[in-house]
């Protein structure tokens, strides 16, 4: 019986539009009747992701069964009748429709004319439901299933428009095969190394590059979800999606207990927002990961996950001039992301502030307020670490080194370096403008301990920017004048003084220290890291020879490739490759290579 | 003249050949480690770091050949007391070795005193030619760039195939080979190797001598 259940996947086919979310109302989300879309085949399947959510046995093979992918096409290959179906009057079999309605969620986006999210939110995706499996309850989502009436388009134009509609492209309701297999290669990566993010659960190609892309998290939630209330000034509204909110993270276990006074859930919702954004934000900082974050809390999730990689880039070097364009609005840059947090979190305490006595009040009473003070020194402490980490030492030692005025003085040069651009100022690049940077942290973090150990103790200015040079540096940017000596020598001098007290701490010789700083950066600082770029170059060459892959065979793959770009100094060694998984890494491995300093 | 032909990469097997190899160096020492390819080779490179700091080498350089490296780790990496040459694909290894120039470099590093240790594609490129790399076929590497030129460092008179094992087919495909060749043909299974010092060869394990279409055993 067991077994036959297995068979006809009745967990995935369980996923019927059925959401929690739905029971807070229409103020939070519209309800679409759904349709079959015929045409599509499974691209590809996340086997790792469905086990971990329980979709399909540990023991299920990886491999594409016609009953699983018939499961996957029957749950997701969906698109929603919407209004311009009912305005005109479309006819659909009766067999074709969806038993459930799919929710679109209403969140604030201030590009949005009313500027109070009453027509903004999910324009081109639905949420296909939700599912509990060992305690966490995940959201799944599906991108290209529509245009719904939240789409920027329907508010510009004041109309509703029909998917697919070519006049319109940022509005239509689809999305595109390359689309989601660079969300997928970059989630998996980032989702690898550590960081919070959407995942991407299964990809449903359709004829001309059209695509649904289903995506799963343990809580979908952004911060501009509960904008939106705040904006909106609606005392119910705000209560219900914080309770709401905070209800889930307690089920999932990510909060430390689970207080019955809502006063007190309240003071642990925002201390673990003011933590999540400041170590989020120190880590996009520090790995050069740009994610447009801005205030609104549209791009990011609540608890500082990555979504919607559309917008998202992980830069080669520490390129903070780099703003994207979208239609003329420039985005944030690398560096400001951390300021948007902040006011992210300053916007939460608004949030709360309102929920408990029922008077919104104005965002600047929230300024001075001591979660701000502690929400800058958690970013300020995770940027330590963060460089510590870099530099490789090891936990213990970083522990040790991380209060040190020798780490003060490195964090100093350190962005000296990062923060030197060129010459050529601003430009335009393919999607916004740059101002390129001109050193590569990374290189000098792998090659240093390396030549210390070999017996430089020091070297000279030319040498450390021979090094560090990055290729966007051209001669006159690397004038030695008396400023950058001194860093260099600062930078050296303040390096040494931190492996002296990692030896002294850990009880072994500066050599000891300088091999296992060896061993562990050069992997932590690898060279050719992907950036976005290569990624997007990376998918456009795998989707070339699409045809002539199997879901499985991209799945292996990508894990093959997400093992490469794993940056745990203490991982696994990796097996050789063979075959044509040899010829597609080293294509990939080609790619990111020559555009690793990019953007 | 010193050499060190190693069948298989870092492993607990090589014991005998790694205490050789550092006794060769001295006290203190500094090994350079060339990947074949760049490709994962900062965890090769750490496994390796593992390997070699438990028989108390203290100072390494990682020294990829087919991607561009600055000159500053160019430098010391020739001032290193061995010099590694790593196993993978053996044209592969072999190309960017000689695009880069680091035929010349090698042969003037070995000449002026330095250790030169190879094992499997590092060890075939040691020797005159990497056609050693295509026998048997059924271990054959794939020339996957393409190259022509199979000329190697040719620093010994005998031509390597690591990796031996003990069947019909592998001894007769070695045996087929030699006859067509003047060279001889040394093999040896992982764990065992050749040490050259200068006029001296000193083999570690059994080796096995293909030469003219026989075979020889060399203790």
């Amino acid at each position: 019986m067991k077994r036959k259940q297995e068979k006809s996947y009745t967990k995935i086919r369980g996923i019927d539009g059925s959401h929690s979310l739905k029971d807070l109302g229409p103020a939070f989300s519209v309800e679409y009747p759904a349709r079959r879309r015929s045409g599509g085949n499974v691209a590809y399947f996340n086997f790792d992701l469905a086990t971990s959510m329980g979709l399909i046995p540990r023991e299920h093979p990886q491999e594409l069964t016609r009953e699983l992918e018939a499961a996957l096409l029957d749950t997701f290959a969906l698109v929603i009748i919407n209004e311009h179906d009912i305005e005109h009057q479309r006819h659909f079999p009766p067999e074709e429709i969806k038993p459930n309605t799919y929710m679109a969620t209403r969140y604030l986006q201030p590009q949005h004319q009313d500027k109070r999210g009453l027509n903004s939110g999910d324009g081109r995706s639905v949420w296909n439901g939700e599912i509990t499996h060992r305690g966490k309850t995940w959201d799944i989502s599906s991108r290209g299933t529509g245009a719904t009436r939240l789409s920027p388009a329907t508010t510009k134009y004041g109309r509703f428009f029909k998917t697919g509609d070519p006049s319109i492209s940022y509005g239509c309701g689809c999305a595109e095969t390359d689309e989601g297999f660079e969300s997928l290669f970059f989630s998996e990566v980032l989702h690898r190394n550590g960081l919070a993010t959407e995942r991407t659960l299964a990809i449903i190609s359709f004829r001309g590059n059209a695509a649904i892309v289903v995506r799963a998290y343990p809580n979908l939630i952004r911060p501009s979800h509960l904008f939106m209330p705040l904006k909106q000034g609606n005392h119910r509204m705000m209560t219900q999606i914080i309770d709401y909110y905070i209800a889930r993270e307690i089920s999932n276990g990510n909060y430390p207990r689970s207080p019955k006074r809502r006063d007190e859930r309240l003071t642990m919702f925002l201390d673990q927002a003011c933590a999540r954004f400041a170590r989020a934000t120190a880590q996009f900082e520090d790995d050069y990961i740009f994610c447009w974050l801005d205030w609104d809390g549209d791009n990011i999730l609540m608890d500082c996950g990555i979504i919607d990689y559309g917008s998202v880039r992980q830069f080669g070097l520490c390129h903070r001039g780099y703003r994207f364009d979208d239609d003329g609005k420039f985005s944030t840059s690398l560096t400001e992301q951390r300021y948007k947090a902040r006011y992210i979190v300053q916007s939460l305490l608004q949030a709360v502030a309102f929920v408990q006595s029922g008077t919104k009040r104005p965002i600047e009473n929230f300024a001075h307020h001591p979660l701000l003070r502690l929400f800058d020194r958690r970013y300020h402490q995770h940027r330590r670490e963060n460089l510590l980490h870099k530099l490789g030492f090891n936990l213990e030692q970083s522990t040790a080194l991380v209060g040190s005025a020798a780490l003060t003085h490195l964090l100093k040069h350190v962005a000296y370096f990062e923060h030197a651009q060129a010459s050529r100022g601003v430009h335009k690049v393919a999607d916004g403008i740059s101002h390129d940077a001109i050193f590569c942290l990374r290189d000098i973090l792998r090659e240093l301990p390396q030549l210390y150990l070999s017996g430089k103790m020091h070297l000279s200015a030319q040498e450390f920017i021979a090094i560090i040079r990055s290729s966007y540096a051209k001669s006159k940017d690397l004038l030695l004048n008396r400023y950058r000596r001194n860093n260099i020598n600062g930078f050296q001098a303040s390096y040494w003084k931190l492996v002296r007290m990692a030896a002294k701490t850990s009880n072994k010789s500066e050599q000891q220290v300088l091999l296992e700083l060896t061993m562990r950066s050069s992997i932590i600082n690898k060279a050719d890291r992907i950036t976005g770029d290569a990624i997007t170059v990376s998918v456009a060459r795998l989707l070339r020879g699409l045809s002539q892959l199997k879901p499985r065979d991209i799945h292996r793959i990508l894990k093959r490739f997400v093992d490469h770009q794993d940056l745990h100094p203490e991982k696994n060694s990796p097996l050789p490759i063979h075959g044509k998984d040899a010829q597609w890494l080293k294509q990939f491995s080609k790619i990111v290579h020559e555009l690793r300093e990019g953007t | 003249m010193k050499l060190i032909f190693l069948s298989d990469s870092v492993s607990s097997k090589n014991q005998e050949l790694d205490t050789a190899m550092l006794a060769l160096a001295g006290k203190n020492l500094q090994i350079t480690y060339i990947p074949s390819d760049s490709y994962d080779s900062d965890v090769y490179f750490r496994d390796f770091v593992y390997h070699y700091r438990r028989l108390g080498v203290t100072k390494f350089v990682h020294f990829p050949v087919d991607i561009p490296t600055d000159p500053i780790l160019a430098e010391e990496a020739l001032h290193s007391d061995i010099v590694y040459l790593d196993g993978g694909n053996t044209y592969y290894f072999l190309n960017h070795l000689r695009r880069g120039g680091w035929l010349g470099k090698l042969r003037r590093y070995v000449k002026n005193g330095g250790i030169l240790a190879g094992s499997s594609a590092g060890a075939i490129i040691m020797t005159a030619n990497i056609q050693t790399a295509a026998v048997p076929r059924f271990t054959a590497d794939e020339n996957t760039v393409g190259i022509i030129n199979l000329s190697g460092l040719n620093l010994t008179s005998f031509l390597f195939v690591p990796h031996y094992v003990k069947s019909v087919r592998f001894i007769d495909a070695l045996q087929r080979y030699s006859k067509g060749i003047a060279s001889p043909v040394l093999s040896c299974k992982d764990g065992d190797g050749i040490i050259v010092n200068n006029t001296s060869i000193h083999f570690v394990g059994t080796v096995y001598c293909f030469h003219r279409g026989h075979c020889f055993i060399i203790r």
